[in-house]
């Protein structure tokens, strides 16, 4: 199927935005220690769920 | 905690949901699909399994099949068998009414490696809900069955005004019956659902369950259930990339909501051979084609409406945004949100009211989202009505149909929490009220707001709908 690109500067401003948004309501950044800026999923390796399915993890 | 192995995630790649029939033996009052009878003219055994070999053929990796019930159609084993020797991985989701162990052994043979079982409350309320005594028992069968039988087994609950006080409760009996995996989406308008206004959730509602989901998600990582929050449940608020991210072993990754992939990385089949980019969708407005007119690789290649988040990009500006989400912060990655749930409420994507910032948005400038139904569905399977939004003072009481509504004292918690944690329901609620100043102090734009951030369900909606349903 079809991929879509999803530009990096959007990304790293989305993440920019989720970082300041963790650290102003819970003092800190409970859920990032990977830093890395993916952002979210890429075709192929998304991990969400679907109509009551969710993924394989093992 | 998690071991090394569930650390790694299973890379789905394409994934098709196949409604194999529309028969059905529950009759659920928020049912999308109406499900019940059978449709006209179901998919001949012939015609299903040249289907498999073309979802193998253009890269289908994982075919999850749905009803109705799946396992009304007789020949449903025949058609998992064939899925799993063409290489592909079958799950499945069910009601689990009628699902025994006989049953799960043949499901096991036929290579059915997943089956997610709905339950939507509490005994009370999943029977209520799923239109049928006895329903919730049969669930907790199910999936004894199902393990016995060496089938792994997850769940899957709605989410709305009658099963959201009993999500802890929910998650108890899951984790006890030995489910690995829970996944939770909110219950939208659509079929059935879509005659039944009071039981779905009001934005500002939204404030206090996504502090328990947060909350139910993390006690899960402890306790070996894994939980996924839907497609249609966020968007970027204080839990985004934790509904979105997978735990490794050196903390979590990074992941958060891109837009909807409906087409790019979904297919939806209709038991009549309908293609559409995923699922959920209504039937009327995104099947791109069905095969028995043509191939399932030119439906997806050639139908405008399975390129719809391709065509599109991820780019802004963004041509469907419209109302609050057109001039969002987040509207060029988030791109309205859940497509499916931004349409059954408006008749058109783009503009989506369950949506956690836009929630924390307007509880920061003191006002709150009311959601009315203004047009009703015309009844039939995957239709939806058209509701409009009114906003109010925070403060404001509920009225009439309201008495549902649900708060965060609403939640019935399991009493060995509380004991564990005799502060837990407040602490829930310190969070949403930190959530709702941090809205206040740093993301709100400064005023005058645009105008587009208070624009009323479009008329366009409304006279595309009646014009439609005058025809």
């Amino acid at each position: 199927m079809k991929k879509v690109e999803v530009p990096q500067e959007l990304l790293a401003k989305t993440a920019d935005a989720l970082d300041e948004i963790e650290k102003d309501v819970f003092g800190k950044l409970p859920h990032v220690k990977t830093r890395i800026r993916s952002g979210g999923c890429a075709p192929g390796t998304c991990p969400r769920p679907l109509y009551g399915v969710p993924p394989e993890t093992s | 905690m998690m071991s090394e192995s569930r650390d790694k995630p299973y890379l789905r790649t394409t994934y098709a949901v196949w409604e194999l029939t529309l028969r059905c033996n529950l009759k659920c009052i928020h049912c999308g699909s109406r499900a019940g009878d059978a449709r006209h003219r179901e998919l001949t055994t012939d015609e299903a399994m040249s289907l498999v070999q073309q979802m193998a053929e253009i890269g289908v990796r994982e075919v999850s099949l749905i009803g109705g019930e799946a396992f009304l159609r007789p020949d449903w084993l025949d058609i998992a068998t064939e899925i799993s020797r063409s290489g592909m991985r079958c799950t499945m989701t069910t009601g689990g009414y009628g699902l025994g162990p006989k049953m799960a052994a043949k499901m096991h043979a036929a290579g059915i490696q997943l089956v997610s079982v709905s339950v939507d409350g509490l005994r009370d309320t999943h029977d209520f809900l799923r239109g049928r005594e006895g329903s919730w028992q049969w669930c907790f069968r199910a999936i004894e069955a199902l393990r016995e039988a060496g089938i792994k087994t997850s769940a899957n609950t709605q989410i709305n005004r009658l099963s959201a006080p009993e999500l802890p409760r929910i998650y108890e009996h899951l984790r006890d019956a030995g489910v690995s995996s829970w996944q939770t989406q909110l219950t939208v308008p659509m079929g059935n659902a879509a005659d039944h206004p009071e039981i779905l959730l009001q934005p500002p509602e939204l404030l206090d369950v996504f502090p328990l989901l947060s909350y139910l998600l993390r006690r899960g990582l402890d306790e070996g259930v894994r939980m996924f929050p839907g497609n249609n449940i966020g968007y970027f608020g204080p839990y985004e990339r934790q509904f979105r991210s997978l735990p490794g072993s050196d903390g979590w990754d990074e992941a958060f909501w891109t837009g909807c992939t409906g087409g790019v990385l979904t297919l939806g089949i209709e038991a009549d051979g309908a293609i559409k980019p995923d699922p959920s969708l209504p039937t009327a407005a995104y099947t791109g084609g069905n095969i028995r007119q043509k191939s399932l690789r030119e439906i997806v290649d050639g139908s405008e409406i399975l390129q719809m988040n391709v065509a599109q990009g991820m780019a802004p500006p963004v041509a469907d945004l419209w109302g609050f989400c057109k001039t969002c912060e987040f509207a060029g990655i988030c791109r309205g949100g859940d497509t499916w749930t931004a349409h059954v409420f408006f008749d058109r994507r783009g503009n989506n009211p369950y949506c956690h910032h836009r929630s924390l948005f307007h509880a920061a400038a003191g006002m709150r989202e009311r959601l009315q139904l203004r047009v009703h569905a015309e009844g039939v399977p995957f239709d939806n009505g058209v509701f409009g939004v009114l906003r109010e003072p925070c403060e404001a009481p509920w009225q009439g149909e309201d008495e549902l509504s649900f708060q965060a004292d609403s939640i019935r918690w399991p009493r060995s929490w509380l004991e564990e944690e005799p502060g837990l329901p407040q602490r829930l609620v310190a969070e949403r009220d930190r959530s709702v100043e941090v809205w206040s102090q740093r993301r709100l734009p400064p005023e005058p707001f645009p105008a587009e951030l208070f624009e009323e369900a479009a008329p366009h909606s409304l006279m595309s709908f009646l014009d439609r349903a005058c025809r």
